[in-house]
């Protein structure tokens, strides 16, 4: 495990915002988010939904582009999304009339015009091995499960090779037995091919399964990254003997407690402004038919 | 303390006529007034259609459901029931969505008493500010929190939970946990809820009825949680008994997957 100060950083946010909408209508998702990721780290970053997860991850991917600070990799500005940074998406985004195979191809020539035919697609394979699923090299999305169609996801930003890959809650819409299953190819694949990942989810045992270090970010409007949780287990991860160990546990009442404080403070109740009127002293009355009347 | 809510040789077919077995079989359960009863089982065992029969919206093929000494024979305002969806109106704000109940079964109140009352179960929801809003500019958990607050505000007798956080993410779901734990807390109203998340049940619940798997389905086992009330999640967790019901919960969903995959195979 190595952190910011110790290896080169990939990718670095300082002081950014953004917001969307115009005047009143203006809300600040994200407010001086300050972020480092670190050649070979899995960074977890843990929120709420719609307290911004999304919009940071699509300014790292260069999809958006901050109102204010800067987004960088090895110290340059990001300008737009780039086959160095592989994005998967919750909603897993596959062209429907292509086969698992033609979609993971695609990125292979994207990023490989120059290689032969035959190269392109042993690539294109190879990376649709690395997720199991050459069995299914030829269906089409809509023959696939949710599982089989969030690994198609995975080998078609694996094919871009990139240095960083970005996960925005790729295993949200799966149930918890497919999930327990990707979660363990997840980790199988980025110890394979050490390369540098944030991965966003509100699941924080996800996050403690996989990551290095777990970033919480605090519920919008104006999100920011809150302090982070350095998770010290060995790997490979066990999720059943995890569910016993001490640290684990630990780590997992830390990180929830602390969201669910923040997140209590955003409901607080404010019985001194007089918010919350007394109840008066009433009895519903019964309203079957022919019984109306205060009981 | 005496039955207050039971469920009697409970069963429900949906099929015509004998074609297929009943769906839910001599589901028997008997609740003290204050307690929470989670019942948990595999999606599909027959778990709504319970709660349904007691919330009146799904009439018993044999047996029958007696709350506070009267059977029921229909929906009503006596029992108050949050669905996994809250199904608000979407063009009333959250303060019309409570209303809407609210006058009906307060007719003998004021105007000023009855928005009292759905002032009062809405801010304790943690919506005081959110009054005004329509369900669009809610997030999913604060619709929730509504359609808790619409139920609560009738002072049911019993209030009836239909996976009522299946739809929210991992960290909303913990969160109206304890929002629902803490109001809950304040008039301990007698709860019957449907989930299939055991961390959920053991945090909420004093009993667990764990539910065979379906056709014919009915109460497998029941465990008592003796965690104290009201309920701090850190100390449930650490709790000795904690590790030792979840296994026993598990264990016994898994055995009822065994059983049904040998009656498959049997068929």
């Amino acid at each position: 495990m190595r952190t910011p100060s110790e290896a080169a950083q990939v990718l670095a946010l300082q002081g950014v915002s953004k917001g969307f909408g115009e005047g009143r209508a203006r809300v600040d998702v994200l407010r001086d988010v300050d972020f480092a990721l670190a050649e070979g780290e899995l960074v977890a970053i843990v929120g709420f939904s719609g307290s911004g997860k999304t919009t940071l991850i699509s300014l790292m991917a260069g999809l958006l582009s901050p109102d204010s600070g800067t987004v960088t990799m090895d110290g340059a500005p990001i300008r737009g999304p780039g086959p160095e940074r592989g994005v998967v998406f919750q909603s897993y985004a596959l062209l429907p009339w292509q086969t698992a195979l033609a979609n993971v191809r695609l990125a292979v020539d994207a990023v490989h015009p120059e290689w032969p035919r035959a190269r392109r697609r042993e690539e294109a394979e190879r990376n649709l091995a690395l997720v199991n699923l050459s069995a299914a090299r030829g269906k089409r999305p809509h023959e696939l499960s949710g599982g089989m169609r969030q690994r198609v996801a995975v080998a078609r930003a694996l094919a871009m090779d990139p240095r960083i890959l970005l996960l925005d809650e790729p295993l949200g819409a799966l149930d918890a037995l497919t999930r327990g299953s990707l979660q363990r190819e997840i980790e199988r694949i980025w110890q394979a091919s050490r390369k540098s990942v944030v991965l966003v989810t509100n699941d924080v045992d996800e996050a403690i399964l996989l990551a290095d270090r777990i970033l919480p970010l605090t519920p919008g409007p104006g999100a920011r990254l809150g302090p982070e949780f350095r998770v010290p287990l060995q790997r490979p991860r066990e999720r059943a003997a995890l569910q016993r160990d001490p640290t684990f546990r630990k780590l997992r009442s830390e990180v929830t407690g602390y969201l669910l404080a923040l997140a209590a403070d955003r409901h607080r109740e404010a019985p001194e402004a007089g918010l919350i009127p007394p109840l008066p002293a009433l009895d519903p009355v019964d309203l079957r038919p022919g019984r109306r009347g205060t009981p | 303390m005496s039955t207050y809510l039971e469920l009697f040789r409970l069963s429900k077919s949906f099929a015509a006529a004998s074609a297929q077995p009943p769906v839910v079989d001599g589901f028997d359960l008997r609740i003290e007034r204050g307690e929470f009863v989670a019942i948990v089982g595999h999606s599909g065992c027959g778990k709504s259609t319970v709660l349904a029969m007691v919330a009146g919206l799904v009439a018993p093929s044999g047996g029958g459901v007696v709350l506070d000494g009267r059977e029921i024979d229909g929906p009503g305002p006596d029992r108050g029931v949050v669905f996994q969806s809250p199904s608000l109106l979407p063009w009333l704000t959250a303060f019309e969505n409570v209303s809407l109940g609210v006058d009906r079964v307060y007719p003998h109140g004021t105007r000023a008493q009855r928005d009292a009352i759905a002032t009062h179960y809405l801010a304790r929801l943690g919506l005081a500010h959110s009054l005004d809003k329509p369900p669009r500019e809610l997030s999913q958990g604060e619709r929730q929190r509504v359609g808790i607050a619409r139920a609560l505000a009738l002072k049911p007798k019993v209030l009836l939970l239909d996976e009522p956080f299946g739809m929210l993410d991992a960290l909303t779901r913990l969160e109206l946990q304890e929002v629902l734990l803490d109001v809950w807390g304040r008039e301990r109203t007698t709860a019957l809820m449907v989930t299939h998340d055991v961390d959920e049940a053991l945090f909420l619940a004093d009993r667990i009825v764990l539910m065979t798997k379906g056709p014919r389905a009915r109460v497998g086992e029941i465990l008592t949680t003796g965690f104290a009330r009201p309920r701090v999640r850190a100390e449930v967790l650490e709790h000795p008994e904690y590790d030792r019901l979840r296994l026993r919960m598990l264990a016994f969903l898994a055995e009822q997957e065994a059983y049904a995959g040998e009656q498959r195979s049997a068929a």
